[in-house]
Parts: structure tokens; sequence; C-alpha cells
């Protein structure tokens, strides 16, 4: 019974980090899978989502334990007389975070995305070293390198600690299913065919009357505020950040895998991405010695990436053909892939 | 040349000397003329990188992210060829076994020649070392690079490629050497007054001197010579250069020998300036190493190598006034300025 037990723990945690991924890969795919914007700083947003709600949420600090940070929103005990039953700080949080990562996301996307893609992804990764190292140094803030540890749970009162995983991870499950409704509902608009247009090709977009600059940043925008929900969602589920968690390794390039090895521009593929690559992460552990050793998998990471670009750039589930109306001319292939 | 692009041409030469001139006397008036001299000769280390990316750049036309990885892998192969002992410490809690580097087993075990911290082995690792990234660097263009770009993928995608090598070299450096910090073999000596209050480790000028020499080489490698010639040459036109009988694919292989042989050289100079070396240093360097490249405009070598002295200069001196863990933070704002204000660069560019 302790064994049967102990499966559903694992299974447990494994929902909750495979998911918290999953959204991150939902906001890289409008980036990338549909705009074909280059975002290597997804640890920016994802460290001002989850630093953002943990000081909102957290209590004010104390003396007696240590704590270096000058401010706590302590929103679960301001707005306790709004509960409505249900724990609505969460909410408001995210709705905190969610504009953190608008905000930082409209500045850096407001200088950058004019000008050649790749000044783009280099100010992403830029951004996301400096977020970290200000949350590193600015003690007053969020605490340094000790980090924020009393995070407070989602509806923690409900349920006992053993078996609040169970609970996270079928939240998590339903918030992902709900992202994935408006992600799919704005890309099916002509918003989003906009910007699968904006990726095939720039300048006839540009030349048929659409502003490409502003559609791009309310793309980015989009993406950046989906990955401060992911931070928001870490930050209740694990409950303690410091600034190692947002190394570029396990904040970023395992986000690009997911999404890369599932299936750029396929929002079904960039969530089942985010579970197969977290498998296999997590799933290594149990192998012997040498096979087990982190650097090695971060070796696969790479490996993986490089692979899945040569070989299979559509990933395992590609993006689906769009039916025309009318049958394209018979040179257009051949001159798509002329170069 | 006409006199109107002579006119064009001088003053932005006086420009530098007269920029250049100005700040050194104003950081004597600050009194942090010892920073300005380092970040002189750290900003020459990083022009290494800078002219790399920016040819790249040019030629290629992609942003090439491992170029920080290539850096560490540079200062990593020159590691077994000059350690002393090596643990190679591929599972991070057993099987470790250790070995004596290629010159210390030659003999070349000595450390501390001169007033340097470091023995002549580091200098005869560094053309070695050039010479297998680079032939390290053509592999990948020849395995990745060139199927995408013959299969007509766009410049993001091939730049998105080089960041899926970025992860793989890093990963593969941790998994062969760890995660710690090691360092060359070396003997601590005491710095050099040059007077003035500039104090600066003996090593630092050695490690500027030749990142100078490797820059001149480059200058005169692109100026004078065929491989330079047909270089520049396809970096304005590629087409153009195609149908003047030009071998695009040689120049592009030619291209990157010249840049992994910077990146190692770099790689090296930092591991040896820095006393220390880790798998992740590179990711790190490419921050300063790209905004040398904006500053500088892309495309554009000799301005590549004047933003990276700038960057150098602004990393060091911000020291003085604010956290020394903000030094990439201060890049990273000037190469915002930069694409904000002039996206050019301050001498031109690629758009």
């Amino acid at each position: 019974m302790d064994f049967i037990f102990s499966i559903f723990n694992y299974l447990s945690t494994y929902v909750v980090i495979a998911g918290i991924y999953a959204i991150f890969s939902l906001g890289l795919n409008i980036h990338w899978g549909y705009t074909g914007i280059f975002n290597i700083g997804i640890s920016a947003f994802f460290a001002l989502g989850a630093y953002t709600a943990a000081i909102l949420t957290s209590a004010t600090p104390s003396p007696k334990m240590f704590e270096d940070f000058v401010w706590g929103g302590n929103l679960p005990e301001t707005l306790g007389i709004f509960n409505l039953g249900i724990d609505m700080w969460y909410f408001v949080g995210m709705f905190g975070a969610v504009i953190v990562c608008g905000i930082a996301a409209t500045i850096i996307g407001w200088i950058t995305l004019k000008l050649r893609d790749d000044y783009f992804a280099i100010a992403t990764l830029g951004l996301a070293e400096t977020v970290r190292f200000i949350f590193l140094n600015e003690k007053w803030l969020a605490n340094g390198s000790r980090g924020m540890y009393r995070i407070p749970k989602f509806l923690g009162d409900w349920f006992p600690p053993a078996y609040y995983n169970y609970f996270y991870g079928f939240f998590i499950l339903a918030l992902i299913f709900v992202l994935y409704l408006i992600v799919q509902k704005a890309i099916n608009s002509p918003w989003g065919r906009v910007l699968k247009a904006i990726r095939e090709d720039e300048i006839a977009t540009s030349a048929s009357g659409k502003n490409v600059f502003m559609f791009k940043l309310q793309s980015f925008v989009l993406g950046a505020c989906i990955m401060g929900i992911g931070g928001v969602v870490y930050a209740h589920g694990i409950r303690y950040l410091d600034p190692l968690t947002f190394d570029p390794l396990m904040a970023t390039f395992i986000i690009w895998a997911m999404l890369m090895v599932g299936g750029s521009g396929n929002n079904k593929g960039a969530i089942i991405g985010a579970f197969i690559v977290w498998a296999i992460w997590t799933w290594t552990d149990f192998l012997p010695g040498f096979l087990s050793d982190p650097n090695l998998k971060f070796l696969m990471i790479g490996l993986l990436i490089t692979l899945v670009i040569i070989f299979k750039p559509e990933g395992i589930i590609g993006e689906k053909k769009v039916k025309l109306a009318s049958k394209p001319a018979d040179n257009t292939d051949k001159l798509s892939t002329k170069k | 040349m006409n006199f109107k692009d002579k006119i064009t041409n001088i003053p932005t030469i006086f420009k530098i000397i007269i920029g250049f001139a100005s700040s050194l006397t104003l950081s004597f008036i600050l009194g942090v003329q010892d920073l300005y001299v380092h970040g002189m000769l750290l900003g020459s280390i990083f022009a290494l990188g800078a002219i790399g990316i920016t040819l790249l750049y040019a030629i290629v036309n992609f942003a090439h992210v491992a170029h920080g990885d290539f850096m560490t892998l540079g200062a990593f192969i020159a590691f077994p060829l000059v350690a002393s002992v090596i643990n190679i410490e591929y599972v991070s809690y057993a099987n470790d076994f250790s070995f004596t580097g290629l010159f210390p087993l030659l003999g070349l075990d000595q450390v501390g020649i001169g007033p340097f911290t470091f023995g002549y082995s580091i200098i005869l690792a560094i053309p070695l070392t050039m010479a297998i990234l680079a032939l390290i660097a053509v592999s990948l263009e020849i395995l990745v690079y060139r199927k995408l770009r013959n299969r007509g993928s766009s410049d993001v995608m091939i730049a998105m490629a080089s960041f899926g090598v970025a992860i793989l070299l890093r990963g593969a450096l941790s998994t062969l050497f760890g995660t710690q910090i090691r360092s060359y073999d070396r003997v601590s000596k005491p710095f050099l007054e040059l007077g003035w209050g500039i104090d600066v480790p003996p090593d630092l000028l050695f490690l500027g001197f030749v990142a100078l020499t490797l820059c001149l080489l480059t200058h005169f490698v692109l100026q004078y010579t065929k491989t330079g010639k047909s270089m520049r040459a396809t970096s304005d036109n590629p087409d153009l250069a195609l149908v003047t009988g030009i071998n695009v694919n040689k120049v592009i292989i030619n291209t990157w020998i010249i840049a992994a042989g910077l990146a190692a050289c770099a790689g090296i100079l930092i591991a040896v300036g820095s006393a220390q070396m880790v798998p992740q240093m590179g990711w790190k360097l490419l921050i300063p190493i790209f905004a040398a490249v904006v500053l500088g405009g892309v495309g554009n070598a000799y301005g590549a190598f004047i933003g990276a002295v700038i960057i150098g200069v602004a990393m060091e001196v911000s020291t003085e006034y604010m956290n020394p863990a903000y030094k990439l933070g201060v890049a990273f704002t000037i190469m915002l300025l930069v694409l904000t204000f002039k996206p050019r660069g301050l001498f031109g560019g690629k758009d």
C-alpha cells in the first residue's frame, strides 16, 4: 500500500513540475512557434513572475527569521475579508506578476523588436542575466541568495500537506487547459493569422498594410505574461525561490528543448513536449551511475535541440498545414524553398 | 578616393583619438585611471570575441550565439595541454582519475616566468588551441550550419541552431570537467607599478599585447590577402561575389577559422587573466561581446574592436561607483541605449 502511495506521490510531483514547464512552453510557442521571434531569456519572465508573486504574498519580514527583505505584501492577510471561500489573493498576486512581466516585455520589445531578430535575442539574454543579478544582489528586495521561503500555499487550508500535490496537479492541469483555450482562440483569430504571416514573410505582411512591429510587440507581451503566470504557479507550488532557480539551464534551455521536441507552432505539441522532456529528465535519475549525471543530461538537451533543428524541425506534432481555398500556383513551393 | 570621402574618413579617426584622449584625461581627474587601463586591456581581449562575431554576422549573416561557449571551449582545450594535474571527473561523485598534461609531460612544467604567473606552456598552447578550435568550428559548419543554409532556413533558425550548439558545448564541458572552478597552474606575482597611480598585473599587459597583435594580424589578413579581400567582397554583396567567381562556401569556412581562432585565444587569455575557468563563463561573456558588436556597428570589424575597448572600460570604471556584480548590467544597458538611439552603431554597419 505504501508502495502505491509513493508512486502516486511521485506522479503528482511529476505532473506539478511538468505542468509548470508546459505553461512556459505555451508562452514560448507564441514567441517562436507563431511569430518567429527568438527569445532566449525565458528565465527573466520566470523570475519576474515568481518573485513578484512571492513578494506580494509573503508575510511581512520579521527580525526573528533573519530576513533581509524589507517589504512583503502579505496579501493573504490583507485580502482576508474578500476571500469568498477561495483564496482570491492567489489571483491578485498572479495579476500583479502579469503586469510586471508585461511592462518588462514592453520595454525590451519596444527597443529591440524594430531591429533585426537577433538583436532581440541578445537583449532577452541580457535581461535574463540582469534580472538574476538584481535579485541576487538587492537583498532588500527579495532576500538575496538566501531566497524567499515562506511563500503561502494556494488553498492550503483545504488539503492536508500529504495530499496537497494531488490538488495542485489538477489545478495546474485545469490552468493549462484554460491557457490553451485562450492561446488557441487568439491564434485562430485574424490577429493570430497576422502573427503567422509575420513569421513566414515579414516584408509581405508589412506590404499588405499591417504594422509588423506592433503585432510582434503584442505577441511578445502576451507570451511574456503567460510565462509570468508560469512563474507564479511555480512560486506557490515549490514555495522556495532563490536566484539559482533561474539558472539558464533549468529556466530557459530545457523549455526550448520541450518546445522543439513537442513541435513549435502547435500548442498541443508545446504541452506534450513539456511532459515528454520532463519525463526523460526525471526518469533518467533512476539510471545507474554515469547515466544519471545531471551534466550529461545538459549535454543531451543541447544535442536534442540541435538534432531536432537539423532532422525534424517540425517536432513530434508539427503545425497543421493550412488548407487554402484555391490551389496555389505550381511554382510556389519551389520559390519558398529557394534561397 | 575623392575629396569628399577623405573629409568623411579622417574625422572618424580624429574622433576616436579625441574621445580616447579626453576620456583618459577625465579618468585622471576622477582618479579612476587604474580601472581605465584595466578596462582597456580587458576590452582588447573582448575584442577578439567581438571581431569573430561581427565577421560571422557580416559574411554568414547570423548571430552566433555559441561564440561565448567557443571561448570557454578554447580555455578548456588548453587545460589538458598545460595543467600538471588534471582530474577528468565525468561523474560528479565517483570514478575520478587524474593525469598529467601534454606540455608538463614534455618537461615544460615551469610556471612564473619573469614577472608573469604562467609558464611558456601557455604561449605554446595558444596557437595549438586556436587550430583545434578552428577544426571544431569547421566541422560544425559542415555538419550543422551548411545543411541548414542549403535547406533555405531563415537566419533566425540558424541562430537557433547555434543556440543548440552552445548548450551542447557547455554540457559536454561540464560532463567532462565537472562544474567546479578550475585554473591553469600559476604562482602569485606582485602588481606592476606604472606610475601615475596605475598598478596592473603583469599578466594583463601580456594578454593585452597578445590580443592587440592578433587584432592587427586580422587587420592585415582582411586588408591585404586574397582571403580577406574575398571575405570583404562577400560581406558587401554575396550575390555579386558569387558571380565574380568567389567560392562563397570557402569564404565562409575561412571566416569560421578566423572567428574560432580568435575565440580560442580570447578564452585562454580570459582564463589566465581572471585565474579561473568554469564551463558556464562563456554564456555570460556573450553579453559584453554582443554589446561591443552592436556598439561598433554590426559587420564592422574595426568598430567591434573600438566597441569592445569602450565596453571594457565602461565595465571596469563602473565598479568604482556601483556594486561590481552589475558589470554585465552596465554592458547590457549600453547595448540597449545604442539600440535605442543609434541602432547602426557608432561606425555604421549592416542593419
